[in-house]
């Protein structure tokens, strides 16, 4: 015979809170007490936890290094901001003051576009293949 | 003495050796999530280390709304919901149509069954999502209704009605695998 919902919910209250007095359990059946006793206990015993012991420090350097990274990520667009100000300014006085001399040095710099975007793009390639080699690093940590 | 505000408050300064002590002291609730949410196969200490990275990127978002345990629980439930492939359709699974482990006809289950925690161990493990969720949540890592309510989002009655069925489940699949073994023991 089953129990009803309102005598599960009572027993497995009274499990729970170890309120196992015979006149209290007397009303259930002696197989759901057994059942439930088994459930409760099944669910309280503790489980192992299974971390590696530099578990702690690999997150912390995990962390860390994302710190580092965006730390760097931020002075470098600082610096990239200043680079372009300051060439901005210098572009701009120059042509003001000597509009012959340096359009013939923006000429140079127009004639050699091409290996500044090859320069640029290898710095950002280097910087990218370090990054995930770093990364590659830490996981093997 | 871990004092949760002092030690949110040294990891937004940059202290990194804070860091390690609220790792040190969650780890265990941590992987206690992950463990039993996730499917076997997968590498829980790598998951483990997402959790822990995510609370760290979003530590600025905590409001203190609720105890910093319960709030990386919630990070710890909502990474394992996403490792679980399935989440979605056992969302659904009512307990009423959903048999479990219905292994009676495997010989080789027959004889494993005789260890009924080991039995019950893999019931659990089984269980459509959210039961379990709760069952873990209020069993394992010891938190109460209102506070799982806040992890998984479910409201408190669905959180009190899902442990009841949860643990009623249990007994009824226990009692149908033995039977007549808890009649024949003492009270």
């Amino acid at each position: 015979m089953s129990t009803s919902k309102d005598q599960d919910e009572r027993l497995q209250q009274y499990i729970e809170q170890g309120l196992e007095e015979e006149a209290l359990l007397a009303s259930f059946e002696k197989e759901d007490i057994g059942l439930y006793r088994d459930v409760f206990q099944s669910l309280a015993e503790p489980r192992e936890v299974v971390l590696s012991p530099g578990f702690t420090q690999r997150v912390a350097a995990a962390v860390q290094a994302e710190q580092d990274q965006l730390y760097s990520a931020k002075w470098a667009l600082v610096a990239l901001m200043a680079c372009g100000f300051i060439l901005l300014d210098i572009g701009v006085s120059a042509y003001g003051f000597h509009a012959g001399p340096s359009e013939h040095m923006l000429g140079l710099v127009w004639h050699f576009r091409w290996y500044a975007l090859f320069a640029l793009c290898c710095i950002f390639l280097i910087q990218a293949l370090d990054q995930f080699l770093s990364r590659r690093r830490l996981a093997a940590f | 003495m871990f004092n949760e505000r002092e030690v949110v408050a040294s990891i937004l300064a940059g202290d990194v050796q804070a860091f390690e002590r609220m790792v040190n002291e969650y780890q265990r609730l941590v992987y206690h999530v992950i463990d039993r949410l996730v499917k076997d196969g997968m590498d829980r200490e790598d998951i483990c280390q997402e959790v822990f990275i995510k609370v760290y990127r979003n530590l600025r978002s905590f409001q203190y709304r609720s105890k910093l345990s319960t709030w990386v629980a919630s990070i710890a439930y909502r990474t394992a919901l996403n490792y679980t492939r399935d989440n979605k359709r056992v969302g659904q699974i009512s307990l009423d149509d959903y048999e479990g482990a219905g292994e009676q006809d495997d010989p080789e289950r027959i004889f494993t069954n005789k260890d009924t925690a080991g039995y019950l161990r893999r019931l659990i493990e089984e269980l459509p999502l959210p039961y379990k969720s709760v069952l873990v949540l209020y069993h394992i890592n010891e938190f109460s209704y209102p506070e799982i309510g806040q992890i998984t989002g479910m409201p408190e009655g669905t959180v009190k009605s899902h442990l009841f069925r949860a643990r009623k489940f249990l007994k009824d699949k226990l009692k149908s695998q033995y039977k007549d073994e808890y009649v024949k023991r003492p009270g």
